[in-house]
């Protein structure tokens, strides 16, 4: 007990390595399993439609509001700075730009990443102390290929649609605001929004997307079949799903940044 | 045939079992019987290679399954059925689903035909008619004889039973009883059930192993079984009176 700090903290830092080493691993298991994907077809889609359906309607009001928010805090910063007319011309390229790579792909993924993270975790977490992924063991189905894969599939290919949408209910949302609240005129707005429009922007933000779905997905597998201790483990796995995947999300999106722009 | 050698197995700094021996052979009909905590379900979990024992060999037709690989595990599972304690039903599909999903991973046989399969198993289990339920509207006598139903599905050679009958009713726990005597009578499948509840044993086993303290300290005949003047079994079958 001489060293509590550094043994914590060294602790820690040995936990974190063990974690990145184990979730590399689930990793290498899962995209070994390409032709899981085509056998798992139906169990795939269900995901699928279970990413979707469950984040939509979070999605649609966190985009409206995101929208909403940037097109206000942009007028307002740009007082002083720009002059009074080149703010509203402005206006829809800074709001824009900042939907498309930054704010639509990382608040679209901390949603998923509670949505979909944490009930992932809980379903497979729920699993593993009921003997339910040990029975598929001694079924002779491999539980990576049976569970992990179609959620990871699902989470690195629907993010990105996921995020599609929510590029124009932000956009709508921003323009709401641009239009009723600072006399901005749609066609000012819009033309704005085309004229610095690059699409390197959205296949990054895109690109962002898939790598938070797939590490979302990930996580809440990797988590869930580590879970032990009955119930209360399953809520404990829940709260760390979604605890590590927010935290992956923010440190990926810096690492992706720094990469892709 | 099962042969088991040397079986050693530590969580953390606590032994589990401490050299376990024991030979099984086909159409045997075994209970493992021990205190609570003995490790009667870790040994039977590493039989079927879901815990990996620190020392010892696990030889199932002569094959050490605890040295293999995840195919040949996976290839020498097919033999097994498994029955867990709690039944282990999947709660997100039927019934149906449940019984009917070793068959539809493990061959091409279409649905309808997995269907009626499946429809024979619930009735060997007594459960006729029961497909499109979910394992959460049932009891837990009916989710054991799913669990069960499920085991069967590929005609397994070794079953694996881990307290069959815990935790039902004595009505329900004898129409158990019976159909895994009937399992072993009938078909020959080999069966190795742990329990804690003797009254079943005596109906299911043609022998009894009993673990103490990580090793087999008792095995022989249902028969000698009872009639042992071993303290530590008779000790057993007194606690075991008192605790029913
Ligand atoms: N995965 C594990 N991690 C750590 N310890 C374990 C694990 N599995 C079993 N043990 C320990 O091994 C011992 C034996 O467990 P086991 O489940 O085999 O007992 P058992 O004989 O089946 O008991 P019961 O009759 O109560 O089911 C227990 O003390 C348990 O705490
Ligand atoms: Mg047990």
């Amino acid at each position: 007990m001489r060293f509590p700090v550094s043994r914590t903290v060294g602790g820690k830092v040995i936990g974190f390595f063990r974690e990145l080493g184990v979730f590399s691993m689930l990793l290498g298991q899962v995209i070994r399993h390409p032709a899981g994907v085509f056998r798992n077809r139906r169990l795939t889609t269900e995901q699928m439609v279970r990413i979707g359906v469950e984040s939509l309607p979070l999605i649609t009001v966190m985009s409206v509001f995101t929208g909403a928010v940037s097109a206000w805090q942009a007028s307002y910063q740009f007082q002083g700075i720009l002059p009074g007319a080149t703010t509203t011309d402005f206006l829809g390229a800074a709001v824009s730009a900042a939907l498309l790579i930054e704010l639509c792909p990382v608040l679209t993924g901390i949603v998923i990443s509670g949505r979909t993270g944490a009930s992932i975790a809980a379903e497979l977490g729920s699993m593993r102390v009921t003997e339910q992924i040990d029975a598929l063991e001694t079924l002779a189905i491999d539980p990576v290929r049976f569970l992990a894969v179609p959620r990871f599939t699902a989470g690195w290919f629907m993010m990105p649609i996921l995020v599609v949408y929510s590029y124009w209910i932000a956009h709508f949302g921003a323009f709401i605001v641009a239009f009723l609240m600072l006399d901005v005129s749609g066609p000012k707005f819009f033309n704005s929004v085309q004229e610095h429009f690059h699409l390197q922007n959205v296949i990054g933000g895109l690109v962002k997307a898939a790598v938070f779905g797939g590490g979302t997905a990930l996580i809440g597998c990797g988590v869930g079949f580590a879970a032990d201790g009955g119930a209360e483990g399953v809520g404990k796995a829940t709260i760390r799903a979604f605890v590590l995947s927010a935290a992956f999300i923010l440190i990926a999106d810096f690492v992706l940044a720094t990469i892709l722009f | 045939m099962i042969e088991i050698r040397g079986l050693h197995k530590r969580f953390g700094d606590k032994p589990v079992l401490g050299g376990v021996d024991l030979t099984i052979p086909d159409g045997e009909a075994l209970v493992i019987a021990g205190r609570s905590g003995c490790g009667k379900t870790v040994l039977l979990k590493s039989v079927i290679g879901l815990i990996r024992p620190d020392r010892g060999s696990i030889r199932i037709d002569g094959e050490d399954i605890t040295v293999m690989g995840r195919k040949d595990l996976y290839r020498v599972r097919m033999k097994f059925g498994m029955l867990f304690q709690g039944a282990a039903l999947f709660d997100s599909m039927t019934v149906e689903e449940n019984v009917g999903l070793p068959l539809r991973e493990h061959t091409r046989m279409p649905w309808p035909a997995i269907r009626r399969k499946v429809e024979e198993k619930l009735e060997l289990v007594g459960l006729p008619g029961i497909g499109a339920t979910k394992p959460a509207e049932l009891s837990g006598g009916m989710r054991k004889r799913v669990g069960l139903a499920r085991a069967l599905m590929r005609d397994p050679s070794i079953i694996l039973y881990d307290e069959p009958t815990t935790g039902l009713d004595p009505l329900t726990s004898v129409k158990i009883n019976d159909l895994i005597a009937e399992m072993n009578d009938r078909l020959r499948i080999t069966s190795i059930a742990v329990t804690h509840d003797m009254l079943s044993a005596f109906k299911i086993g043609k022998r009894i192993a009993m673990l103490h303290e990580g090793r087999v300290a008792f095995d022989g005949s249902v028969r000698e079984f009872r009639r042992s003047a071993d303290p530590m079994v008779r000790r057993f079958l007194e606690y075991q009176r008192d605790g029913i």
